[in-house]
């Protein structure tokens, strides 16, 4: 039972841009909150700020409004799931999950009832007696997991614990994670780089890009209302489209076809260079002249979905040098159009966002 | 121990009988051999075995014991002057030890040590090289991992030494016991300037005292006498001690190999 807050705490290595930079976040009691963002954006450094493995050069970090800095891990009550695992390997998996205890001077038969539970709640019973070099990766991350809950600390910290299992097993992990947390009800900061992940376990979603927290909400109003064009981009799978457009009288306009646009938000915008957000289920494919024309490059077939990677003509034209990203948009497979087709996106306006050219920050109509 | 018992509790009842009867049958062919060499040899040359094996024993011993905790903290605790140590660690570990022996003279006279065992023991036990290879063995990003899930699991400087560093530390050990082990058994010149000018030849290692088999009292030099096989026993009897002298690096090498490689760390990561 605690609470997390981080104010303004930065961690500064030297000669290198601030790997996490004036953070600013709270995770409530019991609270799941995954931190999300690209390699290398500061995710694990946050979190070992937090475990005391990692220095505070500014700010400050408080666990139940207690400051933590200064404070050895060892005295923190914090446990950490690791990336890869970290298992003691001259350990079997009951004293890799005792050892916590162990150490706490708990008694011998207290010891024993806890990791059994442990081992129960997480289907490890089989494999007590094994040494970690015996075990399969799926259940190496299970003993990872459980050497943190048979402490029942006061907050988990977990650094992409799914990261080294495969596409099937992640996916029934990661549900057995989130039940296991709502059940446990410790206040836990998940730390992933798979967006999907962190929709889907997440109480709320925080966003990090470069060390910069750029947005901390529910999932469903990351996925409406993106902050800004990055968090845009990156939630969602795949995430919003990109475009430069410009704002006119009349919408925005987009290589030589303008999308309509809501009065409120084309009165917000204003003038000038805007970038153009648009969700790939937010476009229809039709071929009646007035839509952004595109050849599609690739399809991607997922069984009930599909989806076109189409190259816009206008930016094929005009940056031949830059590589801009293809326009992403989802069909139905049955009316899938083959690759080297030309096609007419058709924008639904009522889904469009824009974003300010500089700043990339979400213009919010008025 | 437990390892070994554990062992014993999961064999079948064929294992435990197929080995019982091939105990039986090593022991009944060895003693006789151990006998009939231990005979040959006789009781001097019985004398200086055990001090090699005493000098060499306690030389790889005070090498493990002082070479881990050194080579553990260099390589993961900051502390004022440890780049330094780690320079002069890696400089002393390249000068040819036969190039220190003559400086080490000096040093054990002036430290009365000259007719002491710890003149032969203590610049064995002293050992950079095995630092060396302590420090590149924990000087490693799944070691400090480690360290750091102890710590986080509560553990006090302590406790993380004794509960992971030193179980985890048995393959280098093993290199470095082994390593140190046949350097200071192989070795003559350091024991022979040393001993030699003295009438300690109930101290001899080995290999001094096979030296002394030469015969050198009719002027001739080592090699004269070599060359000649003037010598004040049997050359049958030289070629025993030999053998015997080969004897121990087999065994010690037989017992450290389990362990030098073998890979602890296996497991830690996925
Ligand atoms: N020990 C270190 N020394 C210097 N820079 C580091 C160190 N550890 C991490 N960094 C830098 O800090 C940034 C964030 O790293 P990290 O928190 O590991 O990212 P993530 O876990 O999100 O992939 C990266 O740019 C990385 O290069
Ligand atoms: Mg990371």
């Amino acid at each position: 039972m605690a609470t997390v807050t981080f104010r303004a705490a930065s961690r500064i290595y030297p000669k290198v841009p601030k790997a996490v930079n004036q953070l600013d976040l709270e995770i409530r009691d019991g609270e799941l909150l995954v931190l999300v963002g690209p390699s290398g954006c500061g995710k694990t450094t946050t979190l070992r700020m937090l475990a005391g493995l990692e220095p505070v050069d500014e700010g400050d970090i408080l666990v139940d409004d207690q400051s933590v800095v200064g404070v050895p891990s060892q005295r923190r009550d914090i446990a950490m799931v690791f990336q890869n695992y970290s298992l003691y390997p001259h350990m079997t998996v009951a004293q890799n999950l005792g050892f916590a205890l162990e150490i706490a001077k708990l008694s011998k038969s207290a010891i024993k009832d806890r990791v059994i539970e442990t081992a129960r709640t997480l289907g490890l019973e089989e494999c007590l007696d094994r040494k970690p070099a015996q075990l399969s990766g799926g259940q190496c991350q299970r003993v990872a997991m459980g050497r943190a809950i048979v402490r029942q600390p006061r907050v988990f910290l977990m650094d992409e614990p799914l990261s080294n299992l495969d596409a099937k097993l992640r996916v029934a992990t990661r549900s057995q994670i989130a039940a296991l947390q709502r059940r446990l009800d410790v206040t836990t900061l998940y730390v992933t780089h798979d967006q999907v992940e962190a929709m889907t376990m997440g109480d709320r979603v925080a966003v990090l890009k470069d060390g910069v927290l750029q947005q901390v909400d529910v999932p469903s109003v990351l996925y409406d209302t993106p902050a800004n064009a990055f968090v845009a981009s990156f939630i969602g799978s795949p995430g919003m489209n990109l475009l430069d457009g410009i704002i006119g009288p009349d919408g925005v306009t987009v290589g030589s076809t303008t999308v309509q646009l809501p009065r409120e938000l084309r009165e917000t915008a204003g003038t000038g260079r805007v970038t153009v957000g648009v969700r790939p289920e937010a476009v229809t494919l039709a071929g009646d002249g007035a839509g952004v024309p595109a050849t599609v490059n690739i399809v991607e077939e997922l069984g009930p979905e599909a989806y076109i990677y189409a190259r816009l003509e206008h930016t094929a034209a005009d940056r031949s040098g830059e590589e801009t990203p293809d326009f992403v948009v989802r069909v139905d497979p049955k009316s899938a159009p083959p690759s080297g087709r030309r096609i007419e996106l058709h924008i639904q306006q009522e889904s469009v966002q824009l974003f300010d050219a500089d700043t990339g920050a979400r213009i919010v109509p008025e | 121990m437990r390892a070994l018992a554990e062992r014993f509790r999961r064999a079948s009842a064929t294992q435990v009988m197929a080995l019982s009867v091939l105990s039986l049958m090593a022991v009944f062919f060895a003693v006789p051999i151990v006998w009939a060499v231990f005979e040959a040899i006789g009781g001097t040359a019985l004398h200086w075995l055990l001090n090699s094996a005493f000098y060499s024993t306690a030389g790889a011993a005070i090498a493990v014991a002082l070479c881990i905790p050194a080579g553990y903290g260099l390589a993961t605790h900051d502390f004022p002057g440890r780049r330094a140590v780690l320079i002069v660690t890696i400089l002393v570990m390249l000068i040819p030890p036969n190039a220190l022996v003559l400086p080490l003279f000096l040093e054990a006279h002036a430290a009365h040590l000259l007719t002491s065992p710890l003149a032969v023991i203590l610049p064995y036990g002293l050992y950079p090289f095995g630092v060396y290879l302590a420090y590149l063995y924990f000087n490693t990003g799944r070691f400090e991992l480690l360290l750091q899930t102890a710590r986080m699991d509560g553990c006090s400087e302590w406790h993380v030494f004794k509960r992971i560093v030193l179980p985890l530390s048995l393959p280098v050990s093993a290199l470095i016991a082994f390593l140190n082990f046949v350097a200071s058994w192989t070795n003559f010149f350091l024991p022979w300037v040393m001993y030699w000018s003295f009438d300690t030849t109930s101290r001899y290692p080995l290999a001094l005292g096979i030296a002394l088999q030469l015969d050198t009292t009719k002027g001739a030099s080592f090699y004269g006498a070599l060359i000649q096989l003037h010598t004040a026993s049997s050359p049958s009897y030289i070629a025993l001690l030999l053998l015997v002298t080969c004897a121990p690096v087999l065994i010690v090498f037989a017992l450290a190999q389990r362990w030098i490689g073998s890979s602890q760390l296996q497991g830690v990561f996925r």
